[in-house]
């Protein structure tokens, strides 16, 4: 008795141990993974920003533009539980301001968006100042994008004027739906096993981005409407990256290993 | 008084927990080694991505999106977490 409880503390050490350092191990790649991606990200953003603003051109406001960038992807993450699904989707973003104009001497404001890429779609809100002038001479600011378009009065020479008091971007929300399928073969013959595991992965997610015109207080009077709501499903890219798009609804993501082992 | 086969015994056990004790700080330290090999392409891949932002920023007919970065991450070789490396 004394022999076999002596015998077995070195497996438990072993077993407890190797434990917390495939813990520790495990929480060090995820810390990096988040980090990695976070950095990513912002610098992805500021360039995307840069490059909306450069290769702006109208004849009426001049070139370039300013930029309010944001980012959000949904990337799949390391999950030492999540066996052969190849870890869970962590929704990031960044977001990045950029001016980059030469507007015209005259003083015709650059235009101003509100970008937002989503995984691999975009979109984006123009906001044009100078709009023209209504019947009574008033100055009016127009804003469109995708199913909106507004115009509404606005003073120039007001200092006070905010744009988010008729206009502002509202809290995005997030859904999705994942099937996910598990196939584990085991065949025995007199030379040997063979084993196989396949996996399939189906999923959907979709965005949703709103915004509310009107006057921001009360807020029961604030009215909120969607500006995009993209559906996109989950690819592996030729890279091996799991990315997102709208264009890929439906595919199945399939990995699958065999692996024989002879007598 | 205990027997020869007792203390055989017990000296076993320690022997066995000094040795899995060390390779289990072997373990943790090639972790950190990966660790902080990670840690370095972030600064590695600022340092590029800084290199690259006068073009980035610089109005030029033609001009392309400088995204992806142009960015190899450092090779993670066995040398590099089983070897004493520089940082």
């Amino acid at each position: 008795m004394i022999f076999k409880n002596k015998g077995g503390q070195a497996v438990v050490e072993m077993a407890v141990f190797g434990s917390i350092i495939l813990l520790i191990f495990s929480v060090l790649l995820s810390y990096t993974q988040r980090l990695n991606d976070q950095q990513y990200l912002q610098m992805e953003a500021f360039r995307r920003a840069l490059e909306r603003a450069e290769i702006f051109q109208d004849p009426d406001a001049g070139g370039g533009a300013s930029v309010q960038f944001s980012l959000i992807q949904d990337r799949h993450h390391f999950g030492a539980s999540s066996g052969f699904k190849k870890g869970s989707p962590q929704r990031m973003s960044a977001s990045s301001n950029v001016y980059w104009a030469v507007p015209k001497v005259d003083g015709t404001k650059s235009y101003s968006f509100i970008t937002y890429r989503v995984n691999d779609d975009q979109d984006e809100i123009t906001i044009l100042y100078d709009y023209g002038e209504d019947e009574k001479g008033d100055e009016k600011i127009r804003i469109f994008g995708r199913e909106l378009d507004f115009e509404f009065d606005y003073d120039p020479e007001d200092e006070d004027f905010k744009l988010d008091d008729i206009f502002r971007t509202e809290d995005m929300s997030s859904t999705s739906v994942a099937n996910f399928s598990e196939q584990i073969i085991k065949q025995e013959t007199h030379g040997a096993i063979t084993n196989k595991r396949a996996s399939g992965l189906e999923r959907t997610v979709t965005t949703t981005i709103r915004y509310s015109v009107g006057p921001e207080e009360p807020e029961e009077d604030k009215d909120v409407r969607v500006f995009w709501a993209p559906e996109q499903g989950l690819y592996r890219d030729s890279d091996g990256q799991y990315k997102y798009g709208e264009s890929t609804v439906g595919t199945e993501v399939g990995r699958g290993r065999t692996w024989r082992t002879a007598f | 008084m205990k027997s020869n086969r007792s203390i055989n015994i017990k000296g076993q056990s320690m022997l066995e927990a000094c040795i899995i004790f060390i390779i289990l700080v072997l373990f943790l330290a090639g972790a950190m080694k990966i660790w902080l090999w990670s840690n370095s392409q972030f600064v590695y891949r600022q340092r590029d991505y800084n290199a690259s932002r006068v073009e980035a920023g610089t109005a030029i007919d033609g001009y392309k999106l400088q995204w992806p970065l142009d960015y190899t991450p450092e090779e993670l070789t066995e040398d590099y977490v089983l070897v004493d490396h520089h940082f």
